[in-house]
C-alpha cells in the first residue's frame, strides 16, 4: 500500500520545550541550516535554549500549565515566526495527540508520531490491546482502564500478587503503586487514580502482574512515511529509582544478537501496525529467563537516545528532521551496526544523602569534564538559577568507549573532574553505583538501585594525607573569603574617604 | 592566622602565615612543605610533596564541602568571630523545629499535635519541583505544634512541626 507522501522542505522549527533537549534539538537545526524559535517561561528567561536559538518568545508565568503546555500558544508563536515544523522534545506536549492534531490541521509539521499513531499507542491500555492483536508477549494484566475497586480487586486476584497499578496515560513513573496484597489495593488505587489526574488530567489506571526482578530493556525504533521502520538497538534502563531511569546504557550486556533481532522485529511490527512513524521507543521487561514483555510504546524522542546515538553513528534529531520532512530513511536495518558501550548518567539538583532532596538554586561553580568519549549534553550554566518549577535535571553525561567495562571506567574519571557547586547533586550516588561489583558485572534489574540504597553505605575513610590537604584548602578558602571581605571594607572605607573630600572641594 | 578545622569527622588546627618568602603552613603544630595558588575564589591548586591537588569550594544549602580528588568533605572552621555569633541550630530548649527545606507545597501531614513520634518516622509530605518527598523526625519526641495545613504553599525555612 503505497501513499503519496508529502515532501515539505523544514527551514525553521519551534522548540516547544526547555532545558537540555531544547538546546540538542537546536544544536541538531542548526547543523542543518535550519532556523530556530525557542519559547520560555518567565523563570527561564535566562535559560541556556533562550540563548543558543534564533529568535525567542515568552509563553507566561512560570507553572507548565500557564507556560509549556500552552498548545494554542505556542501554535500561534509558531504561524507569528514562520516556523514550519514544531519539535516536542519529551515531557511537556510530546504525547499530546490532540495537539500533534492541532499542528497538523494548521499545517505545521509536528515533528513526531501523527495524532493517530499516538492515540493508539499513546495510552497505555490501548497499546496493550494493540501488542495483542500483533501477538506481542506484554505483561499480563488488564487491557482497559479499572472502573471501580471492586474491578481491581478482581482483576489482581485473577493474575496473583503482587501486582502493579499504572496510570494509562502515564510516564515518568507517575501514578504508578506497587501492590503487594489486596489489603493494600484500595489506598493504593486512590493514590494512583489521584496522582494521574493531577499529573495527566485522566485518572484512568490499569493493573499488570508485577514481573519479579525484570531488567528494564528497550528498542529504538524510528520509522519513515514510506511504511519503513528501523530498529536501532536496545537500551538498558535497568537502574531506576521510584520508576525513574537513573543510568541508561547501550547495548545491554545480556542482550545477543538473537534476542536484539527478535525484540527489535516485534517493536517494529507493533509500530507497523500502529502507523508509527518518527522516532520511538518500544519498551520491555525482561525476565531472568531472557522471556521478554512488552511494557508500554514513548511516542516521542527519549532522554537516554544519546547512547543510542553513541553505538550506532546517527544523530537521532537529524534523522527525526528528515522523515519528518517526508524523506525516506536513508539506510536499512542491515546498515545499523553497533560498535562499542555507551553509558549515560542523569545529573539531577538533588540530594542523595538527604532523601533525594531536590536542591534548586543558584549554580555556583561549574567545571565540566571533557575528553575523549565524554559527551554531555546540559541544559545549565555556571550563574545559572535552577527553578524549583521543572524537573530538577541539571544534565545528562555520556561516557563512550569500546567495551562495558572502559566505559564505566571512563565514566567515573569524568564524575571525578565533575565540579558543580551551589546546589546539591547526585553525582556522589552515580560514583557508588559505578563502583559498585554488581553493577559492573551487569547483574541489575529495576530493583537493582533500591538494594543498593538500602544497604549501608561503605565509605573508605579519608588518609590522612586528604584529610590534611583538605583542611589545608579549607582554611585557605576561608583566609581568602576573609582577605577578600577586608580589601573590599578597606576600599569602601577609602571610597567613603573620597566623596568626603569631594564634598570639602565642592564647598570651597 | 590559625583555624580550628573541623573536617569529616577530625578536628584540624591550621596556621597559616604569610612572610615575605612566601606561605608557611603548619597542621596541628607541624610544617607542611607545600605551595598553594588560589585560580579563583573557592578553586585552589595545592603541590605538598610530590602529589599535585586540585581543591574547590563547594557551597550549598546544606554547608560548605571541600573537594578533593573528587571526593567531598564538610567542613566548617571556627575561628573567634563565628564562634561569637553563635551556632545556629533547629534543636532550642529540647523543640526541634522541622524546617522546609525548599519552597513547595504541603501535600499531607502524617502526624497530629500530640502524637509520639520515632526519629526518622515521616511527619510531613511536601511537594516542590514535582517531587514528593516526606520529612523525617530528626528525634524521638512529642508532636507539640503544627503550623502547616494540607495544601499550603511553605517557603524555604519555613517552620512546618516542632517536636520535643
Amino acid at each position: 500500500m503505497q501513499k503519496k507522501v508529502q515532501q515539505r522542505r523544514i527551514r525553521k522549527v519551534l522548540v516547544a520545550n526547555r532545558g537540555e533537549i531544547a538546546v540538542r534539538v537546536i544544536r541538531a537545526c542548526r547543523e542543518l541550516g535550519i532556523g530556530t524559535v525557542a519559547v520560555y517561561s518567565d523563570v527561564d528567561r535566562r535559560a541556556l535554549h533562550v540563548l543558543h536559538a534564533d529568535e525567542a518568545y515568552r509563553l507566561g508565568p512560570a507553572p507548565a500549565r500557564e507556560s509549556y503546555l500552552r498548545g494554542e500558544l505556542i501554535l500561534e508563536i509558531a504561524k507569528q515566526s514562520g516556523a514550519d515544523a514544531i519539535h516536542p522534545g519529551y515531557g511537556f506536549l510530546s504525547e499530546n495527540a490532540e495537539f500533534a492534531e492541532m499542528c497538523e490541521q494548521a499545517g505545521v509539521i509536528f515533528i513526531g508520531p501523527p495524532a493517530s499513531a499516538m492515540r493508539a499507542l499513546g495510552s497505555k491500555t490501548k497499546a496493550r490491546q494493540m501488542a495483542d492483536s500483533v501477538k506481542l508477549p506484554r505483561v499480563p494484566g488488564s487491557t482497559k482502564g479499572l472502573e471501580s475497586l471492586h474491578e481491581a480487586k478482581r482483576v489482581a486476584a485473577e493474575i496473583g500478587y503482587p501486582v502493579m497499578l499504572k496510570a494509562a496515560a502515564g510516564g515518568g513513573g507517575k501514578g504508578m503503586r506497587a501492590v503487594a496484597a489486596e489489603s493494600e489495593l484500595a489506598e493504593a488505587f486512590t493514590n494512583a487514580s489521584s496522582e494521574a489526574e493531577r499529573a495527566f488530567g485522566s485518572s484512568e489506571v490499569y493493573l499488570e502482574k508485577l514481573i519479579e526482578r525484570p531488567r528494564h530493556i528497550e528498542v529504538q525504533l524510528l520509522a519513515d512515511q514510506h511504511g519503513h521502520c528501523l530498529y536501532l538497538g536496545e537500551r538498558e534502563c535497568s537502574v531506576q529509582r521510584r520508576h525513574q531511569k537513573v543510568i541508561e546504557e547501550a547495548p545491554s550486556a545480556v542482550v545477543d544478537e538473537s534476542l536484539r533481532k527478535r525484540m527489535g522485529e516485534a517493536a517494529c511490527k507493533l509500530a507497523l501496525a500502529a502507523g508509527y512513524t518518527n522516532a520511538g521507543t518500544v519498551e520491555f521487561l525482561v525476565d531472568a529467563k531472557k522471556n521478554f514483555y512488552f511494557l508500554e510504546m514513548n511516542t516521542r524522542l527519549q532522554v537516554e537516545h544519546p547512547v543510542t546515538e553513541l553505538v550506532t553513528g546517527l544523530d537521532l534529531v537529524h534523522l527525526q528532521l528528515l522523515v519528518a520532512q517526508g524523506e525516506p530513511l536513508p539506510l536499512q536495518q542491515k546498515d545499523v551496526r553497533l560498535r562499542g558501550h555507551a553509558i549515560e548518567c542523569r545529573l539531577y539538583a538533588e540530594d542523595p544523602d538527604n532523601g533525594f532532596m531536590p536542591s534548586p538554586g543558584r549554580i555556583t561553580r561549574l567545571i565540566q569534564p571533557r575528553g575523549p568519549g565524554i559527551r554531555e549534553d546540559c541544559g545549565v550554566y555556571d550563574g545559572w538559577t535552577v527553578p524549583l518549577d521543572y524537573d530538577p535535571m541539571l544534565s545528562k553525561l555520556i561516557a563512550f568507549a569500546p567495551t562495558r567495562a572502559m566505559a564505566i571506567d571512563r565514566m567515573q574519571t569524568a564524575l571525578a573532574e565533575y565540579c558543580i557547586g551551589g546546589v546539591a547533586s547526585n553525582v556522589g550516588l552515580f560514583q557508588r553505583i559505578l563502583g559498585d561489583e554488581k553493577f559492573r558485572t551487569a547483574e541489575i534489574d529495576t530493583g537493582y538501585l533500591d538494594r543498593l540504597l538500602a544497604e549501608e553505605k561503605v565509605i573508605a575513610p579519608p588518609s590522612e594525607e586528604e584529610l590534611m590537604v583538605a583542611a589545608i584548602a579549607a582554611a585557605l578558602f576561608e583566609g581568602h573569603a576573609v582577605k577578600q571581605n577586608q580589601t573590599a571594607a578597606a576600599e569602601e572605607k577609602q571610597s567613603a574617604w573620597h566623596r568626603a573630600a569631594r564634598r570639602e572641594a565642592l564647598r570651597g | 592566622m590559625k583555624y580550628n578545622v573541623q573536617i569529616d569527622d577530625a578536628m584540624r588546627v591550621v596556621e597559616l602565615l604569610q612572610l615575605d618568602d612566601g606561605l608557611h603552613v603548619s597542621v596541628d603544630g607541624v610544617g607542611v612543605e607545600m605551595d598553594a595558588e588560589i585560580l579563583q575564589p573557592g578553586l585552589l591548586s595545592l603541590r605538598v610533596g610530590k602529589r599535585s591537588y586540585h581543591c574547590w569550594l563547594d557551597e550549598t544549602p546544606q554547608g560548605r564541602r571541600v573537594v578533593v580528588e573528587g571526593r567531598r568533605l564538610a567542613y566548617s572552621v571556627a575561628d573567634p568571630r563565628q564562634l561569637r555569633r553563635g551556632a545556629h541550630s533547629g534543636m532550642e530548649g529540647g523543640v526541634a523545629q522541622m524546617k522546609a527545606p525548599m519552597p513547595g507545597r504541603v501535600v499531607n501531614l502524617l502526624v497530629q499535635v500530640g502524637d509520639a513520634v520515632e526519629a526518622k518516622q515521616g511527619v510531613v509530605v511536601i511537594e516542590a519541583m514535582k517531587m514528593q518527598n516526606e520529612l523525617k523526625a530528626p528525634k524521638a519526641g512529642r508532636v507539640v505544634r503544627i503550623h502547616a495545613a494540607a495544601g499550603d504553599t511553605v517557603q524555604s525555612g519555613a517552620v512546618l512541626v516542632e517536636i520535643e
